[in-house]
């Protein structure tokens, strides 16, 4: 795999080198920014068929259902603990505990979905990083085949990458 | 390399500044290690008096019949409630999009993890018998016991475990881009764990878009959790039938105390916190400014709650429950309620005077005050209301002694000692967030 590595320091020339490459056909590309920022992620990545948000629902519902059945079996393990007058199977306390079930199981899935999807999302195998990435730059890792290299770094160039390196 | 742009400048500017802060913990530091060193001093006497007690028994404290819940318990309460605000401030001010929760929304967040710490701690020294608080915990046992769901103290325990956890996954999480700038900038050790801290973060447009979409639903996910603990913990009082607890207003009244005690431990260790730091230029005045605004909100909230409460004794038809507010104002306890109102209700107001909002000195005084108010209140509801039940035979006062004393101030020394440990090792403001503040346009 070959490619070429663009090093830009304003989020405007980067965001403007992702959009000719994708006009270029060059659509195997990885951009890097130091923080969020809107417009570069909806321009250089495509959204999830199924977002972090499915599975948090899943796993929230997941969670409710355990905590419900947690706290009725268990009642129903010992049923002669009568409290204040309470049914043994009292839905509204046992609620309370299926709420916060449900809000562990929904968080746990959401961090835990986010690492999975994150570490996915890292750079292609063999896309280099520089650490200037974490820092103050932006980068653009672009596979293109050798005979296309020498008209991308031009163009990258042109839109203001400051280094342009041949992987 | 061609010179940077201003862009980069500013951005390689914050990172610069914000790391410089960890500066002043590194071990050379007298001023940073002898604080520590001390909190820790202070805390391991506390611990020691809390073996002493064990040995000897609750006869030791100034806890019998009829007040069986009082420092302690209150200690709990006060801890619990400076543990709400801090993410409180974070994720709901995030998800109304309030930029200017940024540089304080680190140390609001990690003063949110150590005071749940703190808190947990309670229960446990409430306990005669301390090394049995894994009964809380529900698992198969030979006694083919379980703990019972329908006690508000199971309640308590597994909502608060929660609010610890997600927590942290919460802060943690923000932490991970500000991991990677410092993997990236250390060497051997420290590299090898930040490293593994930074969990591979590489900050590609798809990780980004990951991590906005998972925090964006942690922070609705804690926002209501947060809702739902302090609702929790007012319900341990509120189930109960004693007059001045068995009240429906007990939940949001809480939820509002919580946040007004937050917001002003957030004043209180912001003020000192970013002269010794080092970040005056990111936590300016105006948000001390901002914290001092949410303040008076929430207190006008909290003074509505008080009178709600003496407003539906007076309309109700309990002997038992008026008089018991009649003994909170002129009884033995009246000290505690008039420090209350004067400390919740009184203070905040200077607030609506711009000079007392724009002075660092007077609002961190003020916070003070508000935090000995809240103290304060905590102790007037938890033990007014044990000492002046239904049966006057049985009305009695309550009086710490030395081993409740030395252990309720050995918490905040346990409380500081973490605080200072953990935002001394972190970056003390978002680096990715004000980043990305910059490039959204805004002024940092």
């Amino acid at each position: 795999m070959t490619g070429i590595l663009a090093v830009f320091d304003e989020r405007e020339r980067v965001l403007a080198a992702v959009r000719r490459a994708q006009a270029d056909g060059l659509l195997r590309l990885t951009a890097y920014a130091p923080a969020y920022d809107g417009e570069l992620v909806e321009a250089a990545s495509a959204p999830p068929v199924l977002g972090i948000g499915a599975f948090a629902l899943a796993a929230g519902a997941f969670g409710l259902i355990a905590g419900l059945t947690l706290t009725i079996w268990t009642t129903l393990q010992w049923p002669v603990l009568m409290v204040g007058g309470k049914p043994l199977v009292a839905m509204p306390p046992f609620l309370v505990i299926a709420f916060v079930t449900l809000i562990l199981f929904a968080a746990i899935a959401t961090v835990g979905m986010l690492v999975l999807r994150a570490s996915g999302a890292r750079p292609r195998q063999g896309a280099p990083y520089d650490p200037r990435f974490s820092d103050a730059s932006f980068g653009l890792w672009i596979e293109c085949p050798p005979s296309r290299i020498p008209a991308v770094t031009d163009t990258m160039r042109h839109l203001g990458a400051i280094e342009c390196h041949v992987v | 390399m061609a010179e940077q742009t201003v862009t980069a400048r500013r951005l390689h500017c914050i990172s610069d500044e914000i790391l410089d802060a960890l500066a002043w913990t590194r071990l050379g530091s007298l001023v940073y290690w002898g604080v520590v060193g001390l909190c820790f001093y202070v805390w391991a006497i506390a611990a020691a008096v809390w073996a002493y007690q064990i040995y000897t028994g609750f006869i030791v404290t100034g806890l019998e019949h009829p007040v069986m819940w009082g420092f302690y318990i209150t200690a709990f309460v006060f801890w619990i409630g400076i543990a709400h605000s801090g993410t409180l401030v974070s994720a709901i001010l995030f998800l109304f999009r309030a930029h200017w929760r940024t540089p304080v929304a680190r140390i609001a967040e990690t003063m949110t993890i150590v005071a749940v710490m703190t808190a947990a701690l309670f229960p446990i020294v409430h306990l005669g018998r301390a090394w049995r608080a894994y009964w809380l915990i529900p698992y198969p046992n030979q006694r083919g016991l379980w703990p019972n769901f329908s006690s508000p103290l199971m309640w308590d325990a597994a909502a608060i475990a929660t609010y610890f956890i997600v927590s942290l996954l919460f802060w943690f999480i923000d932490l991970v881009p500000d991991f990677a700038l410092l993997r990236d900038r250390s060497r051997g050790w420290a590299h090898t764990l930040y490293r593994s801290l930074a969990l591979g973060w590489s900050g590609t447009a798809g990780q980004w878009r990951y991590f906005r979409s998972a925090y964006t639903l942690l922070a609705a996910l804690v926002t209501a959790l947060v809702v739902s603990v302090h609702s929790i913990v007012s319900w341990d009082f509120a189930m109960a039938i004693v007059p001045g607890w068995h009240s429906s207003i007990f939940a949001p009244y809480f939820v509002a105390g919580a946040i007004l005690s937050g917001l002003s431990m957030v004043l209180t260790l912001t003020i000192p916190g970013r002269e010794l730091l080092g970040i005056r230029h990111y936590v300016t005045a105006r948000h001390l400014e901002n914290i001092a605004r949410l303040i008076v909100a929430v207190s006008l909230i909290v003074t509505y709650s008080y009178v709600s409460e003496f407003f539906f004794a007076w309309l109700g038809d309990d002997g038992y429950v008026r008089s018991a507010f009649i003994d909170r104002v002129n009884g033995h306890y009246a000290p505690l309620f008039w420090l209350t109102i004067v400390c919740n209700s009184v203070v905040p107001l200077l607030f609506f005077s711009a000079a007392v909002r724009r002075s660092a000195w007077k609002l961190f005084v003020a916070s003070i005050l508000i935090n000995v108010g809240m103290w304060s209140e905590r102790l007037l509801i938890i033990v007014s209301s044990l000492a002046h039940e239904f049966n006057a035979y049985s009305w009695g006062t309550y009086v710490p002694r030395w081993p409740e004393w030395t252990i309720v101030l050995g918490s905040g020394a346990w409380f500081l000692f973490w605080f200072l440990l953990i935002i001394g090792h972190v970056p003390p403001v978002s680096i990715a967030d004000m980043k990305a503040h910059v490039l959204e346009g805004g002024e940092r």
